[in-house]
């Protein structure tokens, strides 16, 4: 059964045909709902609830594309959670400076103690990734997750966030400089494949 | 040359790694990075952080996210009762409105009563049962002597007796109190006026002490069996709408906290 017909019968209520939806999308929207809140159990509670909101309003899908729709259900999840939890703060994770503000940098997750070899060591670079991804402004955020992780193309990733192309264009340049001045600090832990990159075919 | 890269060169540089500038766009910005090495160069930065983007695995679902007939059955049970909340809060808000409406109605119209039941028979002679405080105090003055009920009493027992008894309900009519003295003389002048008797009472007008009396008493009684099934009436009409506020606010209450 293609993916039309087994959105019809969801639409009818057809459980069976609304988990094999399920099935095909579940890694595609718990890897979004895992890049935007960085944590794996908020992604699973966002991923299912996704799931049983996407159910609950499937009358609501007009046609395009059903992967965006889902990721479109997903990234408002998150949204909201995070929202939820600027209004009620827990204490952060990041430390303040002198200022009383909080350190952005995921640089305060070294020990100064450590050798720059001994840090390159204890963090992996999807780990480096994950705190640089969560630095970024939640509409920057959304943007780079989109294209460069579940690689949409802009139009796609428009449609998701339900913005024009040139937004999506812009904010993702801004974005990626953004992760560029970031990943600075873990340029070590970067592939060579990745850091010998840029000898420009231009 | 090196030039400063400006946000519009980065949007070009970062859609043109995604192959999204338009043909023209892109051999002008080609040009231009081969002759600028700043701009190369930001364009190499740019490049290393979408490879390592891309480089990242996908993360796969810990555990399967299909929805079990509890979880669709929730939601069903949510979807059924979504239109029941609005239905019964507005039930609960009409029917609050409804009782407010007629409580505030029917205190008014108690209030309102005396003064017009005491006007009305200001201009009558203080006589009936419809006197109440008003006929009181004028008996002594004018109007119905003691003395001459008996009479009265004797032609009623013996010409309407019969009839009235048919006619007349089980249950004794509610009246009014009245003053001490007027309740006495009316039960000895009609021992159960009700509209049957009325053709009998006609023939009593011979005699002009008890004629008056008689027909008020009767106008009374109708008026105060009226009277009565109005207040019983809006008395359960209130003790419904009561009843039907409550009951659908705290349906709506519990609609609203399960699909909370």
């Amino acid at each position: 059964m293609d993916e039309a017909a087994l959105i019809l019968a969801a639409s009818q209520g057809d459980l069976d045909a609304f988990n094999r939806l399920v099935m095909a999308y579940q890694d595609i929207l718990y890897n979004q709902a895992y890049r935007i809140m960085g944590d794996k159990d908020s992604a699973e509670d966002a991923t299912q609830d996704a799931f049983i909101s996407a159910f609950r309003h499937l009358s609501t899908y007009r046609g395009g594309s059903f992967k965006a729709w889902l990721l479109r259900i997903v990234t408002n999840i998150c949204y909201d959670e995070l929202r939820r939890r600027k209004r009620r703060p827990t204490s952060p994770l990041e430390p303040l400076d002198d200022n009383q503000e909080e350190i952005e940098s995921p640089i305060w997750l070294s020990d100064p103690g450590e050798t720059p070899e001994e840090t390159t060591e204890r963090i992996e670079l999807s780990n480096a990734i994950q705190l640089c991804l969560g630095n970024l402004p939640i509409e920057f955020r959304e943007v780079v997750i989109l294209v460069d992780i579940q690689e949409m193309d802009y139009a796609e990733a428009a449609s998701v966030i339900r913005t024009p192309v040139g937004t999506v264009k812009s904010r993702l340049a801004r974005a990626r400089v953004r992760m560029r001045d970031c990943l600075q600090n873990y340029r070590e832990l970067l592939p060579a494949s990745i850091r010998l990159m840029g000898e420009s075919k231009v | 040359m090196t030039t400063q890269i400006t946000p519009r060169d980065w949007e070009h540089l970062s859609a043109y790694l995604d192959g999204e500038l338009k043909d023209k766009e892109k051999i002008l910005l080609e040009d231009r990075i081969r002759k600028d090495e700043n701009l190369r160069f930001s364009l190499d930065s740019i490049q290393q952080v979408r490879a390592a983007l891309r480089s990242q695995p996908i993360q796969r679902a810990p555990r399967n996210f299909t929805l079990t007939p509890a979880m669709a059955g929730m939601d069903m049970r949510r979807s059924q009762a979504a239109p029941v909340f609005p239905v019964m809060r507005l039930a609960s808000v009409l029917a609050t409105i409804f009782l407010v409406v007629i409580s505030v109605g029917n205190l008014l119209a108690n209030r309102m009563q005396p003064a017009q039941v005491s006007q009305s028979f200001a201009q009558q002679p203080a006589f009936g049962m419809g006197g109440g405080g008003g006929g009181g105090g004028s008996e002594s003055e004018q109007g119905f002597s003691v003395s001459e009920a008996p009479q009265v009493e004797e032609q009623l027992t013996t010409e309407v007796s019969d009839e009235a008894a048919e006619a007349l309900p089980a249950e004794p009519l509610p009246v009014e109190p009245l003053p001490a003295g007027t309740e006495s003389q009316l039960k000895a002048a009609v021992p159960n006026p009700t509209p049957t008797v009325q053709p009998q009472l006609e023939s009593l007008r011979k005699a002009p002490e008890a004629e008056q009396p008689s027909e008020v008493a009767s106008d009374e009684t109708a008026g105060a069996k009226t009277r009565a099934s109005v207040i019983t009436f809006i008395g359960g009409l209130q003790i419904i709408l009561a009843i039907l506020a409550i009951t659908t606010g705290l349906i709506a209450f519990y609609f609203r906290r399960s699909t909370r």
